[in-house]
């Protein structure tokens, strides 16, 4: 007598478990994060700039180096991702000018900054700091020429005008 | 793998890939999120001295001083001054590389008959655009390297 297959039995319960293989997985993570890492070694500067900041395009440049970050937006100046004072509109309010037409804020600001810098073993390189400036490209020059006067009366007399690559 | 020892007791060492994954993944995950996107490069510009804050640079004896004032018109306004006078007005719009070689070549032409000119204040008025004055900077930096910003 032949057995026949009983419709009315269910099968025999199949195992559920399912062996995931994830030596692929790991392989694209591996690539991924790779990739991830060159680019991120080969990027240059640490923090970007602040966000809703427009930097103006150029053709040529250097890769950048932290140093001293100054950022002016439209609303605010930032000194190493502080905010140190507000502008209206790009510029400067009249009653933050001195008679000379820097900022007091500023300049207190950039001094404070100054004197954090480690001391140079060289004295003639006092007048030397650097600074990377991050700037808004319609920030009127007025306010860019304040802005870099009051870092001048901290010594600083070189700058670093942050640019993006201009797209060809 | 197989690890096997004296007596013909091994045991078989099986590579447990799931911290991997979780590291990786938390990794890629924050690098993904720290990326900075934009390729961001520096111009050096300089400040002229400040001793004492005048309109106009000191020009050295039997020299010249060499300034550019960008104005909001569009034109650029090159100035000598000090053993010689001039004075002269060139238009630089956005894409004009030819108006952009002349100055250049009457930068050249001046650093020619000046050789103790070594740099040139680079000033704008109040209303320029930042990007305006980085462009001009950019356009004459081929013809005079040190390029000061002036007007403090």
């Amino acid at each position: 007598m032949s057995r026949k297959k009983n419709p009315f039995l269910s099968a025999p319960e199949q195992s559920q478990e399912m062996s995931l293989n994830i030596t692929a997985m790991a392989d694209i993570f591996t690539i991924i994060l790779v990739f991830m890492l060159k680019s991120f070694a080969g990027g240059g500067v640490g923090s970007p700039p602040l966000s809703g900041l427009t930097l103006p395009t150029s053709n040529a440049g250097e890769a950048p180096v932290e140093m001293i970050k100054l950022e002016i937006a439209r609303d605010t100046v930032l000194l190493e991702g502080r905010p140190v004072m507000t502008l209206s509109d790009f510029r400067f309010r009249a009653e933050d000018l001195e008679a000379d037409g820097t900022s007091r804020m500023l300049r207190d600001a950039f001094a404070i900054e100054r004197s954090r810098a480690p001391a140079s073993a060289d004295p003639s390189a006092t007048s030397e700091a650097k600074m990377m400036v991050y700037i808004d490209r319609d920030v009127p020059y007025a306010t860019v020429k304040r802005a870099l006067a009051s870092a001048a009366f901290a010594g600083f007399s070189k700058f670093r005008l942050a640019v993006v690559k201009e797209e060809q | 793998m197989h690890v096997g020892g004296e007596g013909g007791d091994s045991a078989d060492v099986e590579l447990n890939l799931a911290p991997i994954i979780d590291c990786m993944t938390v990794l890629v995950a924050f690098l993904l999120l720290s990326a900075s996107y934009v390729s961001v490069y520096v111009l050096d510009a300089n400040l002229p001295p400040l001793v004492v804050a005048s309109e106009e640079p000191v020009a050295p004896p039997n020299g010249i001083t060499l300034s550019a004032m960008l104005k909001q018109t569009g034109e650029l306004e090159l100035k000598v001054s000090g053993a010689e006078t001039s004075s002269e007005l060139f238009r630089v719009d956005v894409g004009d590389d030819a108006a952009a070689e002349r100055v250049r070549t009457r930068i050249t032409e001046i650093k020619t008959k000046w050789p103790e000119t070594k740099s040139l204040t680079l000033n704008g008025e109040d209303e320029v655009p930042y990007h305006e004055v980085v462009r001009v900077l950019e356009e004459l930096r081929p013809a005079m390297a040190n390029i000061s910003l002036g007007g403090f």
